[in-house]
């Protein structure tokens, strides 16, 4: 246990070590490439949670001479450009390779970056996003719990029902993964989880994924996300230490109340930082009481920008067991600047209008909603009008033989948001080729969001298939 | 064997969710409530051309930013209820967007509430729905993957997709 809690912690503060040193190599470059240009955006099309895709990208050589591509390398190292380098592009050429995105847990539209050298392998010469739509099974929704503060001594126990697609007969298979805080089991024929907090699980703030395996080809991997803090009868004021916005130069400090919940003599052993340097000591509270100390944590002024933080590691005893406390900043310029966008919004608002803008508007005919034409075909031909579309993916069919269902989406793909600036609206027409001449249904359309959250936005309508 | 899956992510988000902002960058009282705009909201407008190259990394941590302007405007979320999403649109072809709402430390490591890079260049992002987020001051970053920059207008919260009819014949 004590080895996974150090692998932990190390990983965390690689994690960190790694951001912070991100912010001394940025790895883009801040003019966009003259020389070469990704013409189409690359997609990767529709996969699911934990799973390996690709896309194909073609770059462009937009100079008169001949490019030489020395390396093309994914942000996150779980994706990967699947050609070899070096590439020479021919003056006005293109070429064309493939990259492997690696889903995880996150679901809708997402983006993995890559950066592409010519020459100077410290500076890429331009960068290129592969988006695509990370689709589920599952709802994430169903999948989330905040424990909260889990008291080890009395623990914490949780019970979920999976939401699924509808239609889908999934079931959850088994625990993949369960982490070093809880016991997990499925239950309830595939369709719940049960989770139990471990004795002795590691201490302090924990934000993870339990992996369970299911059994749907499409989503074969499941990812419970699980959060809380473990304390034990020494609760802290805060956890996470938030010093939020730092300015070069400046420093800061945060006091953090510690209590005994049980009343009895606080016993700290050590106290150590890691991450970063940053002094923490103990201090009687005011007035002094031996269930409470205060911990002073110092943050010191820093001379580069970027996310920096740590931990403080408090040694509980007698039994010896580490509690840590986890503080950050974001660093910033001495000049930068923030703006307030309540105060460019009045701006906004109490600025005179051009009066011609006045008569623009006033001879400009509203825009008309897109429109989609009708498929051909017999069919059952769905059509539905939506506005403020903003942050909308597209829309499902679903359809079944009554009111209440069961439903199964029978359209194939998504029915992609027709108006790119989600003001204008647009209205929507789908026919089912598949429905069988005299037979009633019942169809539903469904609203998917970028964000992957999906919810039912009509109610079903019956017709009678011609 | 049964492995632990604390990323980096994870890591940091532990660190930041706490509430207290340093004095300088307090935004001032009143900001947006944010209770669902109406059409007549007025618009922020601004040229991330004019900002600095403030932060290295964006929400994600491992998705350096890289050294493209960055636009950061002071939030207020609440009191009371709020809903909807912010938009944000430029008119430059070639600007490709990337917004993120950042809580707390106004950090780079940590999983921003919101982030969006949904669209590539010339298309507009969503960032929301608001409606889950605790009361509270937040920043909303503006900037690129890449390089380039470019006007943006910023359009608070917006009232969700709505129905306007639908039929089956």
């Amino acid at each position: 246990m004590k080895v996974r809690l150090k692998v932990s912690v190390a990983i965390a503060l690689l994690a960190l070590l790694s951001t912070a040193s991100a912010a001394d190599s940025r790895p883009t470059s801040p003019v966009p490439s003259e020389m070469l240009s990704v013409l189409s955006e690359p997609e990767f099309g529709v996969a699911f949670p934990y799973q390996e895709t690709r896309a194909n990208v073609k770059l462009t050589n937009l100079s008169n001479k001949t490019v030489t591509i020395d390396a093309i390398r994914p942000r996150l190292a779980t994706d990967k450009f699947l050609g070899t380098t070096p590439i020479e592009i021919a003056p006005n050429g293109s070429v064309e390779f493939e990259v492997a995105i690696q889903t995880d847990h996150g679901v809708g539209r997402i983006a993995k970056y890559f950066d592409v050298y010519t020459g100077n392998l410290d500076t890429p010469e331009m960068s290129f996003a592969v988006r695509g739509f990370v689709d589920w099974v599952v709802d994430p929704e169903s999948v989330k719990v905040d424990f909260g503060n889990i008291d080890e001594i009395n623990g914490a126990t949780r019970t979920l029902t999976i939401k699924r697609v509808p239609g889908s007969n999934l079931k959850l298979t088994g625990v993949v993964d369960d982490g070093d805080r809880f016991k997990t089991e499925v239950v309830d024929d595939g369709l719940g989880i049960h989770l139990v907090s471990k004795k002795n699980a590691p201490l302090g703030l924990f934000d993870e994924y339990v992996i369970l395996s299911t059994s749907s080809t499409l989503q074969p991997k499941v990812g419970l996300r699980v959060r809380g803090q473990m304390v034990t009868r020494l609760v802290p004021s805060m956890n996470p230490v938030d010093f939020a916005l730092m300015r070069t130069g400046e420093s800061s400090e945060r006091i953090v109340r510690l209590e005994e919940i049980d009343g009895k003599p606080i016993k700290i052993g050590s106290v150590r930082v890691e991450g970063i340097e940053a002094q923490a000591t103990l201090q009687d509270c005011i007035p002094k009481n031996d269930s409470c100390m205060n911990l002073r944590i110092g943050f010191p002024a820093q001379s580069e920008r970027g996310q920096r933080g740590g931990k403080v590691v408090l040694e509980l005893l007698p039994s010896k067991r580490e509690f840590p406390i986890e503080f950050g900043a974001l660093i910033i310029g001495k000049d930068t600047q923030i703006r307030n966008l309540d105060d460019d919004l009045r701006a906004s608002a109490e600025a005179e209008p051009q009066v011609s803008d006045v008569i623009r508007n006033a001879i400009r005919k509203p825009p008309q909603p897109l429109e989609m034409p009708a498929p051909e075909g017999k069919g059952p031909l769905l059509t539905w009008q939506a506005s403020n579309e903003y942050g909308v993916w597209g829309y499902e069919i679903f359809r079944g033989s009554s009111k209440d269902g069961p439903f199964k989406r029978v359209s194939h793909d998504f029915i992609k948001r027709l108006d790119s600036s989600g003001e204008i609206g647009s209205i929507y027409r789908w026919r089912d080729m598949d429905a069988e001449s005299g037979t009633t249904y019942y169809y539903y359309v469904g609203l998917v969001y970028e964000d992957g959250r999906k919810r039912e936005f009509t109610t079903p309508q019956a017709v009678k298939a011609k | 064997m049964k492995k632990t899956l604390l990323g980096a992510t994870v890591a940091a988000s532990l660190m930041f969710a706490g509430a207290s902002f340093a004095q300088n960058c307090t935004p001032s009282a009143g900001t947006p409530v944010l209770n669902g705009a109406t059409s007549n909201t007025p618009q922020a407008a601004f040229d991330t051309c004019t900002a600095a190259d403030q932060l290295a990394v964006s929400c994600s941590g491992l998705n350096p930013i890289g050294n493209a302007t960055d636009a950061v405007w002071a939030v207020t979320v609440g009191p009371g209820a709020h809903n909807g999403s912010f938009q944000i649109t430029t008119s430059v072809g070639t600007y490709d967007i990337y917004a993120g709402l950042m809580s707390g430390t106004c950090n780079g490591s940590s999983p921003c509430p919101l982030e969006a890079d949904s669209n590539g260049a010339g298309g507009s992002e969503t960032l929301g729905p608001v409606d889950g987020l605790a009361n509270g001051s937040y920043f909303l970053l503006v900037t690129t993957f890449g390089a380039g920059c470019g006007p943006v207008v910023i359009t608070p919260p917006t009232l969700p997709v709505s129905l306007q009819g639908f039929s089956v014949e």
